[in-house]
């Protein structure tokens, strides 16, 4: 049974990645076609980013996690430097700094951040010198890299990113038998600060008031909700058939990005909608059954970020798409077109697999070195 | 790491999970239907399809009226860039040789939609639909396109931007013309370009219908040609023009000048567009005596030989004068008709009942439309007896106390001409649908008869008559036997009548044995020259019923041969149709007007009031009368020199008069 757990990985990454193809092909083909003048123009970049990212997703898988352990603080410094040089130097882009042009592609820096931060509070939660029940001698140290880290993403402005930073951390550090007292008042704290900023942000601010002004008119968010929400319900149970979307013809703004999941829904129906889901729900279980698979509290740890942030984020943005949540800026993951999320994410479910894989070895090597 | 602890966090996200699914079934299911109304009312448009107008023929099948896809092209400046506007503005400067800053002019001044031109059409300028740049679209425009302009403008009519018939034919059988839309249904993206279009919700339009009419390009030709010429010849307001068949009631042309060219229609005032011929009425005058004189002869209370005596030209009735233009003793009662005696007809007409006299001239179709196929037809007006006075019967006799349209008065003479039918003037030969099939053929419409065949034929000898020794000489064409009347009549204005403004008309007929054409000429105002129905409206009638003769090959053995004398052949018909007593056949007013020359007023005093103008008229005086009845005096003595120009007062007898000193 164990040996399919990698499998089941890998598969469903490579069923969402293929459903991200067309997804994006259809959604994107009118917005293309009018700005491009060529109906694939934006598929054809994001078939390269999935060729790529199967690519990706291969190689993590045979990288033995270990060799991630060490290096977790010195990664995640860079990537903190990297935040940092963003906030300066990178492009403006719908008011936010989030992109970085490296000269040969932009990217952003945040989707990576997501990662190596999760690597890295897993590293330290694998520290037998630390300990998480202990505020001064463990979550003292995980608090100041999640501070650090989702602070510089929220100074973008990207505060879903900042959130989803926390949360999964959080829900990690939970996992691993952090003390509820420390949890909740650390917790409390970070939520204040984030009050507050998204106060003074006025992009979030504008979104978060739009939400609650519709929650009390019992309307939706804003159009581009409303598009998405009568695109799903064009579906039904089947679906207007694969590629015969009408929302897409530019009545859902960037049908082909964060609100990739409403097309699917008006595509294929209610039927499709849930499936997509039930992958994701399928995987996040695997997933967690890898982690308490797990040979080393390194693996356990990386695993449960790993799989908290792919199934967090693949359920926020559904709830987005439905009108149930605020609008947030975050993708699908290895659905949405976007080259930076869709990367990372192969590098994660790659780390993943190879996570199962060890599991399946007889001994383990760290052990057999340790018993030594 | 703690069981607990992991197992709530599976069930946390199964929890989120079915509340996904839970909110995806409400939204995707249960609201489905409202929603799938919104999307796609947003996402799809119906779009009509516009059928093809039908055509107009004359009756002969030559096209009048076909159609044409007009192309109007626009910029919507939210979406055109600057790269975009300079190529859009090269373009179009090159397909319509404008400079390319005038287009570019325009999109700067805009905000949002420009249009660059408008209902634009040919090869070149259908290619520019082919440009596919953001923001640029263009519209198809059907349009009618009337072949040869202003020819029988009056009864094509128009139709508006939308295609729907406005006036005339366009009008009256823009249902039959206009066929049935057609509908689909596109399926477009939110900045309303077409995406696709959705098949199964296909419906064809169906083309309208074609129409053939009765009239004959060539002799509506010749009708506004001969119209225009009279127009500027006699310095009329307008004039209108009627030729029909009299033995159907089908018009074979009809205008009235000025017209106007349908395809700019919108460059001409109403009363450019109104069709005169029949919305428009008048006072009659002479013309009008042949249906008092058939009524007296189909009632049997005269003779055509019957002597009555002429008063010298000045008969006192009750209370008014009743004078003639050329005094007479003894007339028979052709003479009467054939010079026009108002006092003859006068006393003609005391013989006749009210009632019998009244049924007549209804019969005729008087104060009722003829119901002819166009838009905008008046009535007329002919009083009941019950309100005539003791001198309506008398003003009816020579045309005056009724109004008429120029359509009532020709349709009526058809009857009078063609052995006493009665037809609706016809405008309609048949209804055909795209191909060869015959919706509708319209047959002619024989209302009733009027007066006997016998009395018919004698109103055409009498009428040959009016021509051969009356005031309708200058009807005469040589090797053809013409019927006609003139009639001059004055205009009413505000309520009286006028001193200045005339009606000068003339209504005759070809060949006179037996009709195939008979024509209405009627000018309004005429101020050049004459004012006179004899003058002005006979040589229109002349002129166009020679072209209607040499264009009609049915007619050319019905004309005498060329080789004799025709005079003498005329000559001989007058006398035979005459009563054998020798009638002076010069009693014409061109003896008087030959006595006046070098410009030398001569003695007006004495004279009727008709004559007086006439003689001012030809010498190219201004006039103004005042008063009515003979001249008493004139402001130009006698025997002056006068040059073209000047104004000369005539003052009249100031007595109580119908307008009925004219002819």
């Amino acid at each position: 049974m164990k040996k399919f757990y990698p499998l089941v990985i890998f598969f469903g990454a490579i069923i969402l990645i293929s459903m991200g193809l067309y997804l994006v092909m259809s959604a994107s083909s009118t917005y293309s076609n009018a700005l491009f003048s060529d109906q694939f123009h934006l598929f054809s970049s994001h078939l390269v980013r999935a060729g790529v990212g199967v690519a990706v997703l291969i190689a993590f898988s045979m990288i033995p996690y270990r060799v991630y352990k060490n290096g977790s603080k010195i990664i995640l410094t860079a990537v903190v430097l990297v935040l940092f040089i963003t906030l300066i130097v990178s492009l403006e882009v719908k008011g936010a700094r989030r992109w970085l042009d490296i000269g040969i592609a932009t990217f952003q820096p945040t989707e990576f951040a997501k990662l190596f931060l999760f690597l890295h509070i897993a590293s330290m939660l694998a520290d037998p010198e630390k300990d998480i029940r202990d505020f001064k001698k463990g979550f003292q140290q995980a608090l100041f890299w999640i501070v650090v880290t989702s602070g510089l993403v929220i100074a973008q402005p990207n505060i879903s990113n900042g959130i989803l930073l926390i949360s999964v951390s959080f829900l990690i550090l939970f996992l691993a038998g952090a003390k509820f007292k420390h949890l909740f008042l650390s917790g409390a704290a970070l939520t204040s600060i984030m009050v507050l900023v998204m106060v003074f942000f006025s992009h979030s601010r504008a979104r978060l008031q739009s939400y609650l002004d519709a929650i009390m008119n019992d309307g939706v968010a804003n159009s581009q909700v409303a598009q998405a929400i009568l695109g799903l319900g064009s579906g039904n149970w089947w679906g207007v058939g694969i590629g015969n979307s009408s929302q897409r013809n530019l009545f859902l703004p960037e049908a082909y990005g964060d609100f990739i999941f409403a097309i699917l829904g008006e595509e294929t129906g209610f039927i499709g909608a849930i499936s997509l889901l039930f992958i994701y729900l399928v995987i996040f279980i695997v997933g967690l059954i890898i982690a308490k698979n797990a040979k080393d509290s390194f693996g356990v740890y990386l695993s449960i970020g790993i799989i908290c942030a792919f199934i967090t984020q693949a359920f926020v943005n559904a709830l987005v798409a439905m009108g149930a949540i605020p609008t947030t800026g975050l993708t699908l993951p290895l659905v949405s077109y976007g080259g930076s999320s869709l990367i990372v994410f192969c590098m994660s479910l790659g780390i993943l697999i190879n996570i199962g894989l060890n599991n399946l070895k007889e001994t383990d090597e760290l052990e057999a070195v340790q018993k030594t | 790491m703690s069981i607990n602890r992991f197992s709530f966090t599976i069930i946390f996200f199964t929890l989120i999970f079915f509340f996904l699914v839970y909110k995806l079934y409400t939204i995707q299911i249960l609201k489905s239907e409202e929603l799938t109304f919104y999307a796609e009312r947003q996402q799809t448009r119906n779009k009509e399809i516009s059928p093809v107008r039908g055509l107009i023929y004359d009756r002969n099948g030559l096209l009048l009226v076909y159609n044409r896809i007009e192309y109007s092209f626009s910029v919507d400046m939210r979406m055109a860039r600057k790269k975009e506007q300079d190529s859009i503005s090269k373009i179009f400067s090159k397909t319509f040789n404008k400079p390319a800053q005038h287009y570019l002019n325009l999109m700067r001044n805009s905000k949002r939609i420009v249009f660059l031109e408008r209902n634009v059409y040919g090869e070149a300028v259908s290619k520019l639909k082919k440009l596919s740049l953001p923001g640029f679209a263009y519209e198809e425009i059907p349009s009618r396109v009337y072949q040869y302009d202003d020819l029988a403008g009056h009864l094509l009519g128009y139709t508006n931007s939308a295609n729907i018939g406005i006036d005339g034919v366009e009008r009256t059988f823009n249902k039959e013309l206009a066929g049935t839309k057609g509908n689909r249904k596109i399926v477009r993206d939110a900045i309303g370009n077409m995406i696709t279009v959705e098949n199964n919700e296909y419906e064809p339009s169906i083309s309208g219908n074609n129409i053939l009419l009765t009239i004959q390009k060539n002799v509506q030709s010749f009708l506004q040609t001969s119209l225009d010429s009279g127009l500027a010849t006699f310095g009329a307001t307008s004039a209108t023009g009627v030729v029909m068949d009299p033995n159907t009631g089908e018009i074979i042309a009809l205008a009235n000048v000025e017209d106007y060219n349908p395809n700019e229609y919108s460059d001409y005032t109403n009363e450019q567009r109104r069709n005169r011929s029949i919305t428009d009425t008048y006072e009659p005058g002479s013309t009008f005596k042949s249906f008092a004189m058939a009524a007296f002869l189909d009632n049997k209370i005269c003779r055509a030989d019957e002597l009555i005596y002429g008063e010298n030209g000045r008969y006192r009735f009750k209370r008014i004068t009743i004078s003639d233009v050329h005094p007479e003793e003894w007339m028979t009662v052709k003479e009467v008709f054939a010079k026009s005696s108002n006092i003859g007809m006068s006393k003609l007409s005391q013989r006749i009942s009210d009632e019998d006299f009244f049924t007549y001239l209804r019969g005729f179709g008087f104060g009722n439309a003829t119901n002819i196929s166009l838009p905008g037809e008046v009535n007329g007006s002919l009083k009941k007896p019950n309100s005539w006075s003791s001198y309506t019967k008398s003003s009816l006799s020579f045309g005056y106390e009724i109004s008429v349209t120029p359509i009532q008065l020709i349709t009526a003479y058809s009857s009078l001409i063609n052995g006493g039918l009665l037809f609706e003037p016809q405008l309609m030969k048949k209804i055909t649908d795209g191909g060869e099939r015959i919706v509708q053929e319209f047959k002619p419409k024989n209302i009733r008869r009027v007066i006997s065949e016998e009395t018919s034929k004698k109103m055409r000898e009498f009428l040959v008559a009016a021509v051969e020794i009356g005031s309708g000489k200058k009807a005469k064409i040589n090797n053809i036997s013409i019927g006609g009347k003139t009639g001059t009549s004055r205009q009413l204005i505000d309520g009286k009548y006028s001193t200045e403004f005339y009606n000068s008309s003339f209504v005759g007929f070809f060949p006179a044995e037996n009709p195939s054409y008979v024509i209405l000429i009627l000018v309004n105002a005429p101020t050049k020259s004459s004012i006179y129905g004899g003058d002005v409206a006979a040589p229109i009638f002349r002129d166009i019923a020679k072209k209607i003769i040499e264009n009609d090959p049915s007619l050319k053995h019905k004309i005498s041969d060329p080789a004799e004398n025709e005079e003498f052949i005329f000559a001989k018909t007058v006398v035979d149709t005459l009563d054998s007593r020798r009638i002076n056949v010069v009693a014409d007013y061109s003896t008087d007007i030959a006595m006046i020359d070098n410009n030398i007023i001569p003695d007006l005093r004495g004279r009727s009031l008709r004559e007086a103008i006439n003689v001012a008229s030809k010498l190219n005086l201004k006039y103004e009368i005042i008063g009515s009845g003979r001249i008493v005096d004139q402001s130009i003595a006698y025997g002056t020199k006068v040059s073209p120009g000047l104004k000369i007062k005539l003052y009249a007898e100031t007595n109580l008069n119908l307008g009925a000193t004219l002819y």
